[in-house]
This record gives structure tokens, C-alpha cells and sequence, in this order.
């Protein structure tokens, strides 16, 4: 998250959560490194580390032998191993992967020379926050001057040793090669190699996208293996001698605390040892844990019956009233009446108030609260003691846990060791560190390692929700049905306000995702927000704001086409237009573009337009359909990447099923296609289970769903074929993780309405078709 | 004093009879392959064999598997070797890797009963294991593959 946010108000959340000094102070940290990419390398490999030939930049091995490790990232062993740390982590998304194929291409190693360690929570590494689809994007041109640092010294100590200029030499399959054919193994050349000076990252060539031997090319997975024979270690499976199992009972509505339990009832169950009261939690809530009960027991099962035999009575909250179809009725009211301007082009618009005269359009669009889970619930095991807490978990953003761990047992980050396992999921979930903190309280308590194990109930009912959102649009359009004014208003509860309490409407970090880079040409345009108080945790989910604004601008292009009697996808066209790069702030929109500078990273309508006609192309957008059957499509940029989705449905007895849905992909410079491919395959279902099934429902402050029969996702009988269409060029690279999601709701409803000619604008579909 | 087999080797349990098979064979085996995902039977990522039938680890009693013969993941081949191993590295199924031990497992009980299933069902089979990062369309080409080079 931290690289989706504006810096300053990043900066405004770390003063305000500044209360746990080792947050403050970690947090600081991260964001002087993120404030200047260069300083981060310049941390890196900027300091002699290389240059100094002493113990700091050399590691030794057995007998005094010498490592080469010209920087965090990269070490060669003089066994010829090369030592990759990675940094991010690995969620399904591959980053263990790719992130190696990067280095061992740049530097010209061989992919069975590598050894892969995960590396632990610490700032040296630089963002470690693996979130908003960044770890490629952000990391590409780090990675691959570091490898070629690492590559030009190898060849410049070869070229001492072998009295060839270094002109002469090249580095291939892990050996540098003379002309003469005399070659020197990469680990033959880590004593002179740690001698020399490391040369400035700007000094050293970059291989030519031509002579790439695995970028953009594909890998077998790291842990491929580990993966299919179920050695894989996540954090539900991380283990420590004497380790004891923890469930917690949380108090069910936000800001309810435990008045009474019966401690008695949960000791006297088989294998329960223990029942800890956590610290209540109040307002801001952050990413500390929600407080409640805790039970420490023998096994997971002791654990899960205490919990059970507990019987916590809980205190009354101020959210108490929460009712989800009541707050969507309050959002409603709230898009009624004008809310704060936060882009205006040309002479704005006030079409969604004031004009019912010819030639105005107008709709409504809710998206209900959203939960991320994961398949692997939150979990972590930590062991603290006096001087020290030893973490395993399975976090995405693990200097934050570090900082959040520290503040909570009054340590500093350094007594914290944050160890990362495989994230079994994540979607934005396991970036939240509370229940990794809980873990760290738990164990202090019970003075023993614990794991915390979150259940699927506790996982819907205690999450960091997406928000719920209510948004009008209204347009004006020309004779010829093309808009001449647009006016969106968007009303949702910020993330931020989890943070800050004060926060009362989105943030310019949320009205970046998919709302006032809206990419069309409409010469008057008028955007705004509403504001909305939140009674639950708000967090970030898999593309964010963009899945309620895609959804909403995708759907109303769709119902502007066939008020015009035009051909959507022909209406598309029409809307991007012309080949431009688009500014919001030439609207005055204070836009972040994912944090990226707009001159790398620009809004461009001609890439916007190739995927679309890519997408439509391939579906087969003009072809015949049989009855009850329908194509929709959808483009969206987020997270700097385009991505265009065209779902074929039919509808049948008010069941919808998603025949195909072809995306079709502009992310730049891909490093592993596969993995890029994969990803897009799984947003495909991950957008599906929003359009058609998901939603987080509250009664009296309490969550209704508790389990997978009530909050349904995809299941395999769902999944439409999915083909993904990549664009291969040499633009700067793009997210992958999160932008395949945002498109895929808008394709299929507008895909429903094609078919049966009835217009959702509520998701999930879920029985409107039968009604 | 609960007598089960367990990956070929027996085992003798003498604690809550009501435990689960999923809390048994991973806090007290160690056997870390099956995956906990929902407690409630409606995900999958616990599906053990008993006695050659997929059931769900997370709601099936210890017990209940009284005497019976467990198969986990870890016991399925000794090297990674099963068909729907290979298939499943071949066609690069897993993301993030939570649930596919599970999905594995069901697939292996689906091929022993039909070894050339058909889409509808490969469905049918498949349709109680959940996975979150959306592998589906990768398991059914896999599953097929693997049915494919058995036959």
C-alpha cells in the first residue's frame, strides 16, 4: 500500500499511528528509502561494501574461502553457487520466480546455479511491501543494475586474471568466456572480484532486450515441487519446539469489548492450558489486533473447543447498529446532493442534479463489502522473550510487522526478527499485520512459542473489509450519442479512515484508482465524493477502488452505447479517442498514478485502445450468438497496466454461466509470460466471484456470513476458458497482480445485458436473473 | 486407545476421539500437507484418503478412521512421482500452492474410481475444493493430462 500512496499522506499516516514507537520509527525508515529510488541502491551498493575487501563485503565460507556479494540481493559462493535473496513475498504471483530470472539473465548465470533464500523483514532490502502489484514494476531496473554491477566485476576480475582487456570478455551460463575460448567459473572469480571497486550502477551496460535468455521468457517454479508434494511450508505450517496453538475470540462487532467468560469451562477442556486476555482495542484501530480472549492449548483442536466453552460476554459498541442494507441506504441518500469537486475538465457538470432534458443518461452502481480470503487464513507463530521476538508468518508486508510487533512488546525493530514463510493467498489480507502482532502478545503471556491460527469464521468476521460503495453517473450527449458531459460521484468509507478517525470521505490515493483518470474525451467533465463514516475495518482488496469504479464506468459506457443504438465496443472507441496521453491534472485532479512519475508511466489511450480491439478481436466480438447468449466487454488501466475483458455468458433459467473471457494484457515488460498469464487467469476468477457471488453482509453489527457456504467464491464448475492475450513491447513495467481484476465485472454484466437485456448494477448478480 | 494406519506406518492415538484427522495428522504427526481452509467441510484443502476415499480431514473424526488407512499427501508417491504430480508441475497449476495438495488428493480418488473422466465429471469431483487464486481452468487441463498418460 504504501507504494499506492501519495507520500505525504503516507507521511500523515505514520504521524497519526505514530503512538507505537517502533511503527513510527519503521515506518519511517521505509519511507526515506521510498522517497528516493537512487537512495535505496545508493544504500545498497552505493557504500564500499565491495570496494573494501574486508570482512563486511566478504562472507567466508568453511576455510577462509571468499563469497562475492556486491550488494543485498547477490552473492557468489566459491562453490559457483549464486545466492539470490528475495526480498517480496511469494503469494501465487510467482516473485520467487521471476525475481532470480531477472538477476541470472542480466548477470549471464545458469538458472541450476542458484540457491534462493528468503530474506527476513528488514529495511537494507528497500520496499519490502508486496502489495499493489509492485515487486516487479518497482524492482526491474534495481535488480537488473545490480545484476550487471555483479556481471561487470566478474568480468573485470577475469580480465585481470587472464590479461585479456575486458572488452574482450563476456559472461554466458555462469563463466566468463575469452575469445581465445578459455573461461573462468563465476566462483573461481569471487576472491578478485571482492577486491575491486564496485562501479556506479549508471556506469554499467544493460543487456539489450534482444539477447535476454529468460526475461519474458517462462521458469518452472522455485517451488514447484515443494507445491505438489505438500512440502511446502506456509505459515499455518511453521513450527518451533514446544510450540503451543492459539485461537482468540474477538469481539464480534468493532469496538465491543469481553466483560465476562468462563475460564473455568475452557481449562477443563482436553489440552488447554491457558486463557489470556489480550489489551481492548481502541479507535484508530490500524493494524493492531481487535483484542478478545485467547486460548493457548497442546493442538489446534484443544485450542479451538476451549474457545467454544469460553462464552465471552461482550460489552455494547457504538457499531452496534450496523446493518449493511440500511448503511447502503445512507450511501445512497449521500450521492444525492453535490459532494467535494475532485477533478473538473472543461465547464465540469452538474447533469446528475439539475438537467432532465433531452439527452441525459443516468444510473446508480452499488459493490457490497468484500472480503479478501485467502485460502490459507491468517496465522503466524511467534516466540517472545525478554530481549527478543522470533517471528514466522505469513505476511505481505513484513517491516510493518516488524515495526507493529516491536511497538506492541516496547521492543525496538532490531529485537524483532520477521522470518517470511509462503503466503498461502493474500489479496491484500495478510499486508495488515494485527494478527501477527496478536501472535507476539500471546506468546509473551503464555512465555512459550505461539502460533495464532485464525479460523475462515474469524477470517470474515474480523477483516479489514473492502468497502462498500454507492456511485451515480450522469451524461449529457450530442444527437450523435456521444457524451458532452459526464458527471460520477463516488461514496465509500476511505481505508484511511482506519487509520484516522477524521477521515470522512475517499482519499486521493482511493480517487486515483479508476476515477479521475478516467481516460475518455468528454470535454466537460465533473467528478466528486461523498463522505461516509465506516463502523468495520477498511483495508485494501486485490485492485482496490478500481473494482467499484471499473464496474461503474464500465457498466455506464455499456448503457450509453445502447441508449445510442451503437455497438459497444465501437462506443468504447468512441469515448477513449484520439491516440493521447492523459493528464488528470490538467483537470486539477491531484492524481498518484501508483506512485509512479506520469512522464514513465502515462495514462496513453492509444495503448488503451489496442487491448480492446485486441480483446475484441480474439473473442470474436461480432459474431452471431444463439438466443439467451451474449458478448460484453470492458477496458481498464490500473496499477499502470491495461487490461481489456471480453466475457462471453449465456443466461439460462436465471443462472448465468461465463462461457469464455478473453484479457487481453498490456503490462510492458513482462518478465515470466507464464506467471503473467497465470495471474490474468486468476483475476479472470477473482473478478467473476465479485460480478456473480460475493458479498460481506451485517446485522446488528455483526457479520452474517461465516464460513464459504455463505460468502461463495468460484468453485471449478464456474470457470469460464479463459484465454489471455499478451502485448509484447518494451514500455516500462506494469502491475500484474491486481489490474487483470477491475475489467471483469463490467465485461460480464454488460455481457448479461446483451443476452437477456436486463441491466445489473447491483453486485454480486447472484438471483436478480430469477426474480 | 484409537488404532489407525497412517502413510503405511500404524499409529495408535489415545486423545480427543473427536479430534479431526486434519488436527491429528498436522499438530501430532507432523505431517504438514494437508491444509486447514475452513473447518466446516466447504473448501477442500484438508481432503485426506480413507481408505482410498477423498474425505475432509477438517470434519472427519479420528474415530471415525478407526483401524482404517489414511493416505495424506505425503504418502501419495514417495518422490513427487503420481501422475497428477507430474501433470500438475507440467501445466505449472499452482499459485500461490495453499490448496493444491488438497486438490491433488481429490483428483487421485477421482482417477481411481474413473480414470478417464469427463468435463462434467471432473466438475462434479473437483467441485468442493476451493481455490482463491482461480487455478481451475490449469487443474482440469492437468487432471486430463494426467488421465491422458495413465490410460
Amino acid at each position: 500500500m504504501k507504494a499506492l500512496m501519495g507520500l505525504d499522506e503516507f507521511e500523515e499516516l505514520v504521524g497519526l499511528t505514530g503512538e507505537t514507537g517502533g511503527l513510527e520509527t519503521d515506518r519511517r525508515q521505509v519511507v526515506k528509502l521510498l522517497g528516493a529510488g537512487a537512495l535505496t541502491l545508493g544504500v545498497l551498493f552505493g557504500s564500499p561494501r565491495a570496494a573494501t575487501a574486508d570482512t563486511d563485503n566478504k562472507r567466508k565460507r568453511g576455510n577462509g574461502v571468499t563469497s562475492f556479494s556486491p550488494g543485498v540481493y547477490i552473492t557468489v559462493h566459491p562453490d559457483d553457487t549464486l545466492e539470490i535473496i528475495c526480498h517480496r513475498s511469494e503469494m501465487g504471483q510467482g516473485i520467487r520466480t521471476s525475481m532470480p530470472m531477472i538477476i541470472a539473465d542480466e548477470m549471464g548465470a545458469r538458472w541450476d546455479q542458484i540457491t534462493l533464500t528468503q530474506g527476513t523483514g528488514d529495511p537494507k532490502f528497500g520496499d519490502q511491501n508486496t502489495d499493489g502489484s509492485t515487486s516487479i514494476r518497482k524492482f526491474y531496473w534495481p535488480l537488473r543494475k545490480a545484476a550487471a554491477q555483479a556481471r561487470t566485476m566478474l568480468i573485470r576480475a577475469a580480465a585481470q586474471e587472464l590479461g585479456i582487456e575486458e572488452a574482450e570478455l563476456k559472461a554466458e551460463n555462469g563463466t566468463v568466456i575469452a575469445p581465445d575460448g578459455r573461461s573462468i567459473a563465476f566462483g573461481k572469480l569471487t576472491a578478485t572480484a571482492s577486491t575491486l571497486e564496485l562501479p556506479a550502477e549508471d556506469d554499467v551496460a544493460l543487456k539489450a532486450t534482444e539477447d535476454f535468455t529468460m526475461i519474458g521468457k517462462s521458469k518452472p517454479l522455485v517451488d514447484m515441487k515443494a507445491f505438489v508434494t505438500g512440502e511446502g511450508r506456509f505459515g499455518m505450517d511453521a513450527q518451533l519446539p514446544g510450540m503451543k496453538f492459539a485461537v482468540v475470540a474477538r469481539p464480534p462487532v468493532v469496538g465491543a469489548k469481553p466483560v465476562d467468560w468462563d475460564t473455568d469451562a475452557a481449562l477443563a477442556v482436553q489440552g488447554v492450558e491457558r486463557v489470556v486476555k489480550l489489551p481492548d482495542a481502541e479507535a484508530p484501530y490500524a493494524f493492531k489486533p481487535l483484542g478478545g480472549v485467547a486460548i493457548v492449548a497442546r493442538d489446534t483442536w484443544a485450542a479451538m473447543k476451549g474457545r467454544k466453552a469460553l462464552n465471552v460476554k461482550w460489552s455494547d459498541s457504538p457499531n452496534d447498529g450496523f446493518e449493511s442494507t440500511a448503511y447502503r441506504e445512507a450511501l445512497a441518500e449521500t450521492a444525492k446532493s453535490t459532494g467535494e469537486v475532485v477533478l473538473k475538465r472543461g465547464k465540469g457538470s452538474t447533469v446528475l442534479e439539475a438537467d432532465t432534458g433531452k439527452g441525459r443518461i443516468e444510473a446508480e452502481y452499488y459493490v457490497p463489502l468484500l472480503a479478501q480470503s485467502p485460502m490459507e487464513p491468517p496465522v503466524a507463530l511467534a516466540h517472545t522473550t525478554a530481549t527478543k521476538c522470533l517471528v514466522f508468518a505469513s505476511t505481505q508486508d513484513p517491516q510493518t510487522a516488524r515495526g507493529m510487533v516491536a511497538g506492541a512488546l516496547n521492543m525496538k525493530p532490531e529485537q524483532v526478527e520477521m522470518n517470511i514463510t509462503l503466503l498461502g493467498g493474500g489479496f491484500g489480507r495478510k499486508s495488515k499485520p494485527d494478527f501477527i502482532v496478536e501472535a507476539a502478545l500471546i506468546s509473551k503471556m503464555a512465555d512459550a512459542p505461539v502460533k495464532v491460527i485464525w479460523s475462515r469464521e474469524d477470517d470474515l468476521h474480523h477483516g479489514y473489509y473492502h468497502a462498500m460503495s454507492v456511485q451515480r453517473i450522469a451524461a449529457k450527449v450530442n444527437e450523435d450519442g456521444t457524451p458532452k458531459e459526464w458527471h460520477h460521484r463516488s461514496v465509500f468509507p476511505s481505508i484511511m479512515e482506519t487509520f484516522n478517525p477524521a477521515v470522512e470521505r475517499p482519499s486521493k490515493l482511493e480517487v486515483s484508482l479508476g476515477l479521475i483518470d478516467l481516460p475518455f474525451q468528454i470535454p466537460n467533465v465533473q467528478i466528486e465524493t461523498g463522505k461516509a463514516k465506516s463502523p468495520l475495518r477498511i483495508g485494501w482488496l486485490r485492485s482496490v477502488s478500481n473494482i467499484q469504479h471499473a464496474f461503474a464506468i464500465g457498466s455506464f459506457v455499456d448503457e450509453l452505447a445502447h441508449q445510442a443504438g451503437q455497438d459497444p465496443l465501437d462506443y468504447w472507441r468512441t469515448v477513449i479517442g484520439d491516440p493521447r496521453l492523459v493528464d488528470p491534472a490538467d483537470g486539477e485532479g491531484d492524481y498518484t498514478n501508483y506512485g509512479e512519475p506520469m512522464e514513465r508511466f502515462p495514462i496513453d489511450t492509444a495503448r488503451l485502445r489496442a487491448v480492446l480491439d485486441l480483446a475484441a478481436e480474439k473473442a470474436g466480438w461480432s459474431q452471431d450468438l444463439p438466443e439467451g447468449e451474449g458478448m460484453g466487454i470492458a477496458v481498464h488501466r490500473s496499477f499502470v497496466t491495461y487490461v481489456a475483458t471480453a466475457a462471453h455468458v449465456a443466461v439460462a433459467d436465471g443462472v448465468v454461466s461465463v462461457k469464455s473471457i478473453d484479457m487481453a494484457v498490456d503490462c510492458g515488460r513482462f518478465v515470466h509470460k507464464d506467471r503473467v498469464m497465470a495471474q490474468m487467469e486468476g483475476a479472470a476468477i477473482y473478478g467473476l466471484s465479485a460480478a456473480l457471488y460475493s458479498q460481506v453482509t451485517a446485522k446488528d453489527g455483526r457479520i452474517i456470513e461465516n464460513n464459504f457456504d455463505g460468502y461463495e467464491i468460484a468453485r471449478i464448475d464456474a470457470t469460464p476458458t479463459t484465454r489471455v492475450h499478451l502485448i509484447d513491447n518494451d514500455a516500462e513495467p506494469g502491475g500484474v497482480g491486481e489490474p487483470g481484476v477491475p475489467p471483469v465485472a463490467p465485461a460480464i454484466v454488460n455481457a448479461i445485458f446483451a443476452a437477456t437485456g436486463k441491466r445489473i448494477r447491483s453486485l454480486p448478480v447472484g438471483k436478480q436473473l430469477s426474480i | 486407545m484409537i488404532k489407525l494406519t497412517v502413510n503405511g506406518t500404524e499409529r495408535e492415538f489415545d486423545g480427543d476421539p473427536e479430534m479431526p484427522l486434519l488436527w491429528y495428522v498436522r499438530d501430532h504427526l507432523g505431517l504438514l500437507g494437508a491444509k486447514f481452509g475452513c473447518g466446516a467441510g466447504l473448501c477442500g484443502a484438508c481432503t485426506v484418503h480413507l481408505n482410498g476415499e477423498a474425505v475432509r480431514g477438517c470434519i472427519t473424526s479420528v474415530a471415525s478412521a478407526e483401524n482404517a488407512n489414511v493416505v495424506t499427501i505425503e504418502g501419495l508417491s514417495d518422490d513427487g512421482s503420481h501422475p497428477l504430480q507430474v501433470a500438475w508441475s507440467e501445466t505449472a497449476v499452482p499459485q500461490c500452492g495453499y490448496c493444491q495438495a488438497g486438490q491433488i488428493m481429490q483428483a487421485a480418488a477421482l482417477l481411481n474410481e474413473k480414470p478417464n473422466p469427463s468435463d462434467g465429471e471432473i466438475d462434479d469431483a473437483m467441485w468442493g475444493n476451493i481455490c482463491r487464486c482461480g487455478t481451475y481452468q490449469r487443474i482440469k487441463t492437468a487432471i486430463k493430462s494426467a488421465a491422458g498418460g495413465a490410460s
